[in-house]
């Protein structure tokens, strides 16, 4: 295969253009949907295609097929060209890529049990027994549903000066939602696994207590009150304290929002943005997690990123276009969900590093307040600078004590002043809450996590 | 020549039924899109995306296996029928699937093929988003301008084991614009976006002057205090809101496998007189419209709620066969952050043109009738669906003091539940559009400006 990329990334220079690249894709996967005992879908995916960009003076042409051969490839790249060319008389930005030494790789996410050498029956049996297991948790579950996904395969991206990175990817993820319902009363519980490797991630004690997992949460959830409206310290566990970073900081910390002028942390590298013991990092070096990769969507080595040292904004993530126009070097946070998509600046694993508290401390130390446990969802505007996340459960603080149950609250916040009133960090570090980020009409997996934390005032939805 | 679909699909069918399946489909898209992005005013991105392929539904003792391929060729299309069939053999017997739909005459639909937006030069996009950005600068305060068109066409059809043979064809165009302002220190952003069947419909000047006018407005936001206020909920959000509570609230899965706050409320009030919600997936010009959906069941319109009672739940072939009824032809094919519906998509139950009966006045009219509480232009959170609960971020709102939306407000939030929600309306307006984004799906609603009596809003003061 490599010949015939290579042949074509030439008969995309012999255009005149600047740099062309070539994102391939050839991966299979299986999706196993589980209600109520029963499968309710088996799926078998195959995702095959090639994408191609161009660069011109400033401006990006491209194109995508789903046909590896010769013509195809060479028609896409025409029609990528045409497309770069279109735009010169609209273009106020100009600017030159600066690319750094071309890499060549071939390497693949290790994979201990192949995804492709377990047996469909297999699966199934797995999904179904986390069905039995949730079901049987409680008389009060209503429903059950899981939901196992996984993917393999080949991920090549080339291009104009050189580069040649070869990955072979491996994922799986496990999702099971449990409800559970008393009189009129209903709620429902969560819980996933999701990592990079292979069938061994399913295999594990975690994995296999999915069921129970969601469903002890669902019929828990049956007693919470609704939780109060206002201005509240926070407590945060690990989960929700990684999508709340990934939320109140990492978007605004793309390189890309930036130079959109769309980012309130547009020139303050440097700055102090938070308090001196918050430190964030976005690493998609952390082998086995959901969010990591050896090499992006361009080809660059992916490394890890302190994105606030001590309180000060350290740096910005970045793709081959963002580190030119900002005369830096790339940090390999490109990210293409798929060959029919542009590589856009993405987070991988984000993080807040741990502190020095113990759990029991902090909330000893807490006279009033929430403490909010995992995460349902989250999303930031970072040109208002406010952002907003959702807790699956909550526990009022009363005079350092934990007391009644609290079910889901919408919790606010603001970014240039959230990191300010982060006052304690303890030592209960984790990376531990798998899922897809969205931006740009892509989706991205990724992984976030720090310790428990605590936030001076957050704005809590109420009902 | 190209082969049509409709062929490619039988050959699927063909080849499932020969490898025993006991009923079978195929599902098989042909789509084309060419995407235009402007940053700060200046062309950055122009691609296109060309995607086909089929997908293969085996049914075997009610077990359903799919295979999907990114191909049309005929041995591909073959192999990817055998992999349905053991797919559907791995999994489970289940009695409750009771058929695919059987041939039936399907509506006429009109006005979703839009030939000038199929031969349209992918040049002038990027004019019309240049436009579009350049229209945000309304005055000094506005410090960038991005914008985006998106224009697509696409083939879709159905052909199953039963005598189903359809095939159908739309074209779709949205433009979208954001503007941030600047002045002060402060900072803010504005939108505004449009979706169309017609490419001629699309007013970049309209979309862009509106994003930089709310971003302007925007900016100098006020934290405020936590109370109960009215709230006048502007189309764009009241859309989004109906979309999430109904959408997934009334799908007869949910129901069924009682995940919904509306279960058991059929035929019960749990609105205000006011609230009337159709679903039609025949609306001419409709962005939700089609003559069949993802399962080849003809579309047709369905009363969710008439004057605040609930009338209907929405069906696929499984649903309804469990209930023994029809499906309501509500099928999808989904995959996230698509115009278009895609032969990968998750099967899944959604609404089509989801329509709120409107009333009388614009949201000017609505604001001016409170005295003091909240407009409310964008939120992008949902209810939880199995207690009804809302509670999210007001991420685009205002304080109305005085019949008037004064200033912005900050880090402030908003908790109702959705029945509360339905039955506390007081004004529907008559300012409806059609609703509809890629980072929705391929849903759309039509909703105006409502008004609600109160809701819990809280602030950071």
């Amino acid at each position: 295969m490599k010949d015939l990329l290579e042949s074509v990334i030439e008969y995309g220079t012999s255009f005149g253009v600047e740099f062309v690249d070539m994102r391939v894709q050839d991966t299979t996967g299986t999706t196993i949907r589980v209600v109520d005992g029963k499968t309710k879908q088996l799926m078998n995916s195959h995702n095959k295609g090639a994408g191609i960009r161009v660069f011109i003076d400033g401006s990006w042409g491209f194109s995508c097929t789903n046909n590896l051969d010769e013509e195809s490839l060479k028609k896409a790249t025409k029609t990528a060209v045409k497309m770069a060319r279109a735009t010169p008389k609209k273009l106020k930005t100009k600017f030159k890529l600066n690319l750094p030494k071309p890499t060549i790789a071939s390497v693949e996410i290790p994979a201990k049990k192949r995804i492709t050498e377990t047996p469909i029956d297999e699966k199934v049996r797995y999904v179904l027994a986390l069905d039995k297991s949730a079901n049987e948790s409680s008389q009060k579950i209503v429903n059950t549903n899981e939901r196992y996904s996984d993917e393999t395969g080949l991920l090549v991206v080339c291009n104009s000066d050189g580069t040649y990175v070869e990955t072979k990817v491996n994922y799986v993820a496990a999702t099971v939602s449990a409800y559970a319902q008393e009189g009129d009363i209903r709620q429902e519980g969560y819980a996933v696994e999701a990592g990079t490797g292979g069938y061994e991630l399913v295999e594990t004690e975690v994995a296999r207590k999915l069921g129970e997992t969601a469903a002890e949460k669902a019929v828990r959830l049956l007693k919470a009150k609704p939780a109060p409206a206002g201005k509240f310290v926070a407590v945060l566990d690990q989960r929700l304290t990684g999508v709340f970073i990934h939320e109140a900081f990492g978007h605004a910390c793309e390189a890309d929002t930036i130079l959109a002028g769309a980012s309130i942390l547009e020139g303050k590298i440097g700055e102090s943005v938070g308090s001196e013991a918050v430190t964030v990092v976005d690493d998609p070096t952390l082998r086995g997690s959901y969010g990591y990769f050896p090499y992006d969507s361009e080809g660059t080595l992916a490394r890890r990123k302190v994105l606030v040292k001590k309180g000060v904004l350290g740096e910005f993530m970045h793709s081959l276009e963002t580190s030119s126009r900002m005369n830096t070097e790339p940090n390999g946070s490109a990210r293409a969900e798929t060959y029919q998509n542009l590589p856009v600046v993405r987070m991988s694993n984000t993080y807040i590093e741990p502190g020095d508290w113990a759990f029991e401390e902090m909330i000893e130390d807490t006279r009033k307040g929430i403490y909010v446990k995992g995460s349902l969802y989250g999303y930031v505007d970072s040109a208002k600078g406010q952002f907003m996340f959702k807790a699956e459960e909550a526990y009022l603080i009363e005079k350092g004590e934990l007391t009644s149950l609290l079910r889901e609250a919408a919790i606010s916040g603001l970014i240039l002043e959230v990191l300010g009133n982060i006052d304690v960090l303890c030592k209960d570090f984790l990376v531990g809450d798998p899922g897809r980020c969205g931006k740009s009409l892509q989706g991205a997996r990724v992984d976030d996590g720090g310790p428990h934390i605590r936030v001076r005032e957050m704005v809590f939805g109420g009902m | 020549m190209e082969d049509s679909l409709i062929n490619i699909g039988s050959k699927a069918v063909e080849a499932a039924i020969e490898a025993n399946s006991d009923q079978a489909d195929a599902f098989l898209t042909r789509t084309y899109c060419v995407v235009v992005e402007v940053e700060k005013g200046s062309s950055k991105h122009a691609y296109t995306v060309s995607d086909e392929g089929v997908s293969v539904k085996s049914v075997c003792r009610g077990s359903v296996g799919f295979s999907y391929a990114t191909t049309l060729e005929t041995k591909d299309v073959i192999k990817t029928a055998t992999s349905a069939v053991a797919e559907a053999k791995a999994g489970t017997t289940d009695p409750e699937f009771k058929s695919l739909p059987k041939p039936q005459k399907t509506p006429t639909v009109k006005g979703i093929y839009d030939k000038a937006a199929v031969e349209a030069d992918p040049a002038d996009f990027i004019d019309v988003a240049v436009q579009l950005a350049e229209s945000q600068r309304i005055d000094k305060r506005i410090y960038s301008v991005n914008s985006a068109i998106r224009c697509g066409w696409q083939q879709i059809a159905v052909v199953n084991s039963l005598g189903v043979e359809y095939e159908d064809k739309s074209t779709l165009v949205q433009a979208e614009g954001e503007a941030i302002a600047k002045e002060r220190g402060e900072m803010s952003s504005g939108f505004e976006f449009q979706s169309s069947r017609w490419l001629r419909e699309i007013d970049p000047s309209r979309i862009g002057r509106t994003a930089g006018e709310y971003a302007a407005r925007s900016l100098h936001r006020k934290k405020i205090k936590t109370a109960t206020l009215p709230v006048v909920v502007d189309s764009i959000a009241a859309s989004y809101i109906f979309l999430r509570s109904i959408m997934d609230g009334a799908s007869a899965e949910n129901i069924q496998y009682k995940r919904s706050y509306l279960c058991g409320k059929l035929g019960k009030k749990i609105g205000s007189r006011k609230l009337t919600i159709i679903d039609d997936g025949t609306n001419p010009n409709g962005v939700g419209s089609f003559r069949f959906d993802a399962e080849g069941t003809p579309s047709q319109k369905t009363t969710i709620m008439e004057k605040g009672v609930l009338k209907n739940y929405v069906y696929d072939c499984y649903t309804a066969g469990k209930e023994g009824r029809e499906s309501t032809g509500n099928a999808f094919r989904v995959l996230p952050s698509r115009m278009f519906m895609n032969y990968r998509g998750t099967p899944t139950i959604g609404v089509r043109n989801l329509a709120i009966k409107p009333g009388k006045g614009t949201v000017e009219d609505l604001v001016s009738e409170v005295k003091d509480g909240i407009l409310l232009r964008a939120t992008w959170d949902r209810p939880n669906n199995s207690t009804g609960e809302f509670s999210g971020l007001i991420s685009d709102g205002y304080k109305i003091e005085d019949g008037e939306a004064k200033y912005a407000t900050r880090q402030t939030n908003m908790g109702i539940n959705m029945i509360d929600f339905f039955k506390r309306i007081v004004t529907v307006g008559a300012d409806s559009r059609q609703f509809q984004s890629a980072s929705v799906g391929p849903y759309c609603v039509v909703s105006p400006s409502i008004a609600i009596e109160k809701a819990m809003i809280s602030g950071a003061q």
